[in-house]
């Protein structure tokens, strides 16, 4: 009988080894330590690029916690999942109405994004005023060399006006809908990534994004200066660049361990240094 | 045959070790070549499915872009755009969907070709394209693509015609690149991709520097036939890389090739991780097997070691090993078997040594009795063999004696010494009672000594002795009441012949005192001669440190030397002066004479010759056969010296003694011519020592002529009185005697005459001459009372009478002194009347 454990022991012990051994050469996933910890995040389209950062970072850090990010829903759909349960956390990119502050939500301000204005590199534009800009939007100005630029129609793209960026335009620049009416010529598009391609893509276009966005993603967009302020995350930070929206998550008050977790590495020092690392003004 | 020593683990492991290496060398290449074949095909069929993949995913990007055309050219404000030739229209339109519909161009172009509007860089504005084959195809109301070469890049280009009422107004081109497409398909597959139009490279996922490496182009125009696919491989050693080339087919149509690049450096890792695996594994099974083999064959060299090892020890003398194996196989029941036959080993061995103890004391006793002469002796000799054999506590031995009755001599011994006596003597008891009742071992049971056995020692038919021991515990075994048996019998046997020896030695000693007794009767002088002689060669002896043998054999020849005389006339012996030569050659035939009788004795000493030698002189002039220095027996020479030595310190009737110097003297003086001079010179040395004790010497040879005559003297007085008796009767002889006595009283003579006897009280303390004196005193005294009774005619007769009745010796012995000096005649030389 001794022999008999005995063989098997050793028996066991060679296969193991030649397991190991042969193991060694394979590629090994570093498989998490404990439970892995699902968080469902949906929202704004505009907070997406922001938020990807902070939880791919914070992912890497612990990597217990995996960030499933559901199909845009903008801030609407992501204030109203986080609501229903639908969503651990939902992104948004503007205040909250007043009748979603009602929903019992905690909501955390992570950043003032920045809204950058910017055209085709052909319109060699650097600056422009918001008195232009206003009039470029409204239809009034329909050429490039009328601004100082070379002779070439200009091509309005513009956002859906309950995009929280078109608010934000209007907020600041244009003035609101019963007041400003955007021009009949401009195109317009559902989705920022639309914008950044056809501002790419179609010559002699203007437009407006997510400034953290065109950073982040050095997207190489020619991003002008608004009233000479020039769109950058100092300027917004020493507040000289007005135009800002708010980048931030709605959370149930009971929120887990997790998101708390996350929401805590967010507002914390190295979520700011993150942030700022990457084209977004960290909220103060 | 001499074969080399292997142990039972090397021959099993080694064995196995070489068919584990066997094996491995034969089927391990086999496997890996099997396996890297596998490897290969592996490789070679997911190219091939990725070839596959490919022009799935080609043909679904091709779909996707002819949909994406169809879906921007059916839209109404899209037709109306075009019906309106309004630019911007059309761009308000298209540009948001252009994203949403992920494609990275698009144009319209009316019926004529000629472009309108368009954006990501497809075509420009105003540019035609009624050339274009796929132009063709659309206006004619076909949804088609193809890859085209735009501003942008290589594109897939999907056409969809636009309609109104009128019917087709115009086209719609979307445009997707190409590159990203490779790209995509490059993460998916992980293959590289370059796609060949018209032969030419177009688009590649390669970078510029591989491509000059990979020399694809001289590798695409080595497959001739486009609608066969072909797997090879390139010619860079350091980086080689494994493709196929695939047509690309679009609508049946072969409008292009690619060619998927895998590199080969992760197969042939992967087939050397192989080798190296299955070497790795084939070496670890090799030591594994080696191991477990070794352990398996430990398990049964071990205990079989262990066998050996108790062989060995038991071979060594230690026959108290055992194995501890317990293993319940072939190797179990040999140690089992092993064991018990090392206990039945042991326990002959025990037996045998205990035989060999019995055996040992058994001839320890019996050479112990051989040396034996003594029963004292014997009896010791037996006691302790016999306690010791008996594990007795005490022991009695008793031997009978020629009476039969009690036991003498008698011993006993007891292994604690108080009450031993008492011991014995309740063994003793027992003992006597058994002697007579039988003949067997009895036993006995005592409260106080515990267990008896009584042993008779049996000789034959008779018991010799008897033999007690007792113990308290155990019981005597028969084993031991045997042994004790033999024990006995080899006592009685020795005292039989202690007993036998004993009585034989002293037969032959008295034999020999017999035979001295003789000759001396017949020589009175010779009388205590011999004896003396034999002192003085014993004296000599002892200073030449002669052995037992030789001493026994000089003093046996000292007794005996003269018998001889026995065949000489008594004249000749003691008559006084010289000797005719007759008489002389007579004399010296004693020694062969005395050699003869003796010769017939079988003494255990050589005696004859040291007699018939005895007269020998040192330089050759003696007889009887004139032997000279070391010719002469040893013993010879010695008794030589002491017989000369004895007689000249005696008186002899034809001379006197001399003094010991004079003796002694006369002796040197003869050294080197009749004596060894050598022997003198210790017996002078001898003598002159014991000075005091031959002193006594001269006394003792008077004390033989005082013998000798007082000896006559009593014979013829005794014979006087006989031959008066005779004639006057027994009244008148008891007066004579009276009248005698009275005599005797008056004069202070101790002399008494009573019923015809003699008694002379000798007084040691006269001399010779002064006894003289007093014995003829004695017989003239007598003579002369005869003689007023009878005469002295018939005094005289009586006298005649009675000196004829005496010996020669005798004869001569009154009338040398004379004793009776009235009636002496005269002689001639001869001393015959």
């Amino acid at each position: 009988m001794r022999l008999l454990r005995l063989i098997t022991v050793s028996v066991v012990m060679a296969i193991t080894i030649i397991g190991l051994a042969g193991c060694a050469k394979t590629k090994t996933e570093v498989s998490p330590a404990g439970k892995v910890t699902k968080l469902r995040i949906s929202g704004s389209g505009t907070a997406y690029p922001l938020i990807k950062i902070l939880a791919d970072d914070y992912h890497r850090r612990n990597p217990e916690v995996e960030f499933f990010f559901l199909p845009s829903v903008h801030s609407k759909g992501g204030i109203e999942g986080a609501a229903n349960g639908t969503l651990d956390i939902g992104m948004v990119s503007r205040e909250l109405t007043q009748k979603e502050k009602e929903l019992g939500l905690t909501y955390t301000l992570l950043s003032d994004d920045g809204l950058a204005v910017a055209t085709h590199p052909d319109t060699r534009i650097t600056s422009l005023s918001k008195d232009v800009l206003k009039r470029i939007y409204s239809g009034e100005v329909s050429n490039w060399k009328e601004v100082g630029g070379p002779d070439g129609a200009i091509i309005v793209l513009d956002r859906n006006e309950d995009e929280s960026a078109k608010m934000i335009l209007r907020k600041y620049i244009l003035g609101s809908p019963e007041f400003f009416k955007t021009t009949d010529r401009a195109v317009i598009l559902y989705y920022e990534k639309d914008m950044i391609t056809s501002l790419k893509d179609t010559p002699s276009s203007i437009g407006y994004l997510s400034l953290g966005s065109a950073v982040s993603q050095k997207l190489g967009l020619n991003l002008v200066a608004v009233d000479g302020v020039a769109p950058s995350v100092q300027n917004i930070m020493d507040a000289k660049y007005p135009i800002i929206r708010p980048l931030g998550i709605v959370t149930k008050e009971k929120v887990s361990d997790a998101a708390r977790s996350f929401i805590d590495f967010a507002t914390a020092k190295e979520g700011r240094e993150l942030m700022l690392r990457n084209g977004f003004a960290p909220a103060k | 045959m001499y074969q080399k020593r292997v142990p039972l683990a090397y021959k099993i492991i080694i064995p196995f070790a070489l068919l584990n290496i066997v094996v491995a060398s034969i089927a391990g290449p086999i496997a890996r070549n099997w396996i890297a074949g596998k490897i290969e095909q592996a490789a070679n069929q997911h190219m091939r499915d990725g070839a596959l993949a490919v022009q799935d995913f080609f043909w679904e990007k091709e779909r996707e872009v002819r949909l994406r055309s169809q879906a921007m050219a059916d839209r109404k404000e899209v037709s109306a755009a075009l019906a309106a030739g309004d630019p911007h229209r059309l761009l308000r339109e298209l540009l948001p969907i252009k994203a949403s519909f992920s494609v990275d161009s698009f144009a319209v172009a009316d019926r004529n070709g000629r472009v309108l509007e368009g954006n990501g860089g497809l075509l420009n504005n105003q540019a035609t394209i009624s050339e274009w084959s796929l132009f063709k195809q659309g206006v004619v109301e076909m949804n088609s693509a193809n890859l085209v070469e735009t501003k942008r890049g290589l594109q897939l280009v999907g056409i969809n015609p636009v309609r109104s009422a009128q019917g087709v107004i115009g086209v719609v081109l979307v445009g997707i690149d190409v590159n990203p497409i490779l790209k995509e398909i490059k993460e998916d597959l992980h293959y590289d991709l370059a796609l060949f139009l018209d032969g030419k490279l177009a688009a590649s996922t390669l970078t510029n520097e591989q491509v000059r490496a990979i020399n694809v182009d001289r590798a695409v125009g080595r497959v001739a036939d486009a609608d066969k696919d072909e797997i090879t491989t390139t010619d860079d050693p350091g980086n080689p890389q494994r493709m196929i080339l695939v047509p690309l087919k679009l609508h049946g149509e072969v409008i292009g090739s690619f060619v998927l690049l895998s590199s080969d450096i992760e197969v042939n890792a992967a087939k050397r991780d192989v080798v190296t695996n299955t070497i790795l594994l084939n070496t670890l099974v090799v030591i594994v097997m080696g191991l477990i083999g070794y352990v398996i064959s430990k398990r049964l060299s071990n205990p079989l070691e262990k066998v050996a090892d108790a062989a060995r020890a038991i071979a060594s003398g230690n026959l108290s090993e055992r194995v501890a194996v317990q293993s319940a196989d072939e190797i179990g029941d040999l140690a089992e078997i092993f064991n018990k036959m090392a206990d039945s080993l042991e326990q002959r061995a025990e037996e045998l040594t205990h035989r060999i103890n019995e055996l040992s004391v058994l001839h320890d006793v019996s050479a112990a009795f051989g040396r034996t002469s003594n029963l004292e002796q014997l009896m010791d000799a037996l006691i302790a063999p016999a306690l010791e054999l008996s594990k007795a506590e005490a022991c009695y031995i008793g031997l009978a004696n020629d009476g039969g009755i009690g036991l003498l001599p008698e011993t006993w011994r007891a292994l604690n010494h108080v009450d031993s006596e008492e011991r014995a003597a309740v063994l003793r008891d027992l003992a006597v009672a058994d002697l007579e009742k039988s003949s067997a071992p009895v036993m006995h049971d005592d409260p106080n000594l515990g267990h008896v056995a009584c042993i008779p020692l049996r000789l034959g038919d008779s018991t010799n002795g008897i033999m007690a021991v007792s113990r308290k515990n155990p019981g005597f075994s028969r084993g031991e009441i045997r042994l004790l048996s033999t024990l006995g019998g080899e006592a009685a046997v020795a005292v039989e012949k202690v007993r036998l020896f004993n009585g034989l030695r002293e037969s032959s000693v008295n034999t020999v005192k017999a035979l001295a007794n003789a000759v001396e009767a017949k020589d009175p002088y010779t009388r205590g001669h011999s004896e003396q002689v034999a002192r003085y060669s014993m004296l000599l002896a002892g200073e030449l440190g002669l052995s037992e043998l030789q001493k026994q054999s000089l003093e046996t020849a000292a007794y005996l030397h003269d018998i001889g005389k026995i065949g000489v006339s008594d004249d000749i012996l003691v008559k006084p002066g010289t000797l005719s030569k007759e008489e002389q050659s007579a004399i010296q035939q004693h020694t062969l004479v005395g050699a003869n009788i003796l010769s017939a004795a079988p003494f255990p000493w050589p005696i004859t010759p040291v007699v018939r030698h005895h007269h020998e002189r040192y330089d050759g002039k003696g007889y009887p056969a004139g032997l000279s220095k070391g010719e002469i027996p040893l013993t010879s020479r010695i008794l030589a010296i002491a017989d000369a030595f004895d007689a000249m310190i005696s008186d002899r009737p034809y001379r006197r003694a001399r003094s010991v110097d004079e003796a002694l003297a006369e002796l040197q003086r003869c050294a080197g011519t009749q004596f060894d001079p050598y022997l003198i010179g210790l017996f002078v040395r001898a003598v002159k020592g014991k000075k005091e004790a031959v002193a006594g010497t001269p006394s003792a040879s008077v004390d033989l002529r005082k013998r000798w005559v007082r000896s006559t003297v009593v014979k013829i007085g005794e014979l006087l009185i006989e031959g008066y008796g005779e004639l006057a009767g027994p009244r008148v002889t008891g007066s004579l005697e009276a009248r005698l006595n009275e005599f005797m009283v008056n004069a202070g003579i101790d002399v008494l005459v009573a019923g015809g006897r003699l008694e002379i009280g000798f007084d040691d303390n006269l001399d010779f001459r002064q006894e003289i004196e007093v014995f003829r005193e004695v017989l003239r005294t007598e003579v002369d009372l005869i003689s007023s009774v009878t005469g002295r005619q018939v005094a005289e007769k009586l006298y005649r009478t009675a000196y004829d009745s005496l010996t020669d010796a005798e004869r001569r012995v009154l009338d040398f002194y004379p004793l009776v000096p009235q009636f002496k005649q005269p002689t001639d030389r001869f001393g015959k009347q």
